[in-house]
């Protein structure tokens, strides 16, 4: 693995968690003014984090980085 | 008399493997960590947010309004004081009984009032909160953000406050166990092969050399 392929993969990491990392504080100092405050709090960070989930797996696939994944 | 010792080796039951192995029940923990990263943001925004009040007292100096024998007053707070008015209550200073049920515990908490430790350990607390819930909720280092989380709330009920700290130490106990999977929906999913553990380093620090050329293959050699 060369060191800008290191760098490109973190860089992508970074750039798509950080984005939800601060929404995820956005949405917990709004949540007083949320529907349902916890329930609703819970269900948009849920969304937020699958969405950035999927979208990190399409960005590494179409920059052919190996993800695999064998935690055994 | 000869005594032979027979090794023998226990292996995980087939489920448990698979609960805490298997990447795809990583979506079943994945609920649980957001559950668990929720609660600590909370706890912790509340405690560093420049834009609350709650803050003062907290990492922040400032005077804050508060009720006493019906009447309002402005009362200033030192960044570390709440930390503070926690751990007297606790070692039950002023005459209250102590809510710390052992000695040693009590010992070590008088110790850090006498040294006035509030001062830099509210920073640790308030941060670290605040950073356990952020690593849980995008599921990077998650089982070490569990693992903070725990002794959090370890410490919170030695200190006499049960609250919501044995269901988040609860849940923080499986986080731990199902550290491999539990990040899968997140960042581990990527960062967990790439930094690997400390006794399994990960991609990254595997340096891959260029392949040799290719021999020329000595005359007359092979069939």
């Amino acid at each position: 693995m060369t060191l800008a392929k290191r760098v490109q993969e973190l860089l992508v990491l970074a750039l798509t968690w950080i984005p939800v990392a601060t929404l995820s504080v956005f949405v917990v100092e709004k949540l007083d003014e949320l529907p349902g405050e916890d329930f609703t709090a819970y269900g948009i960070l849920a969304v937020l984090v699958l969405a950035a989930f999927v979208a990190t797996e399409y960005i590494l696939e179409a920059l052919k980085f190996d993800t695999s994944y064998e935690p055994e | 008399m000869r005594i032979v010792v027979q090794r023998q080796r226990f292996e995980d039951p087939g489920f448990v493997k698979q609960i805490f192995g298997n990447p795809v029940f990583g979506f079943g923990w994945f609920f649980l960590r957001l559950y668990l990263g929720l609660q600590w943001l909370q706890a912790g925004w509340h405690k560093v947010s420049p834009f609350s009040d709650d803050s003062i007292g907290w990492v922040r100096d400032g005077t804050v309004t508060v009720v006493r024998n019906g009447q309002q007053q402005e009362v200033f707070y030192n960044a570390g004081d709440r930390l503070l008015g926690f751990w007297k209550a606790a070692v039950g200073a002023g005459g209250q009984p102590p809510r710390i049920t052992f000695e040693w515990y009590r010992d070590f908490i008088q110790f850090m009032i006498d040294h006035r430790w509030n001062g830099w350990f509210t920073y640790l607390i308030a941060y670290g909160e605040f950073l356990v819930g952020i690593a849980l909720i995008v599921g990077a280092f998650t089982g070490i953000a569990a693992f903070a989380g725990a002794f959090m709330n370890l410490n919170f009920m030695l200190a006499g406050t049960a609250s919501t700290n044995p269901v988040l130490f609860t849940a923080a106990i499986f986080i731990i166990l199902a550290w491999k999977t539990a990040g899968y929906v997140g960042v581990d999913r990527w960062l967990l092969p790439l930094l690997g553990t400390p006794w399994q380093p990960g991609r990254i620090f595997h340096h891959v050399e260029a392949k040799p050329a290719a021999r020329p293959k000595p005359k007359g050699a092979g069939a």
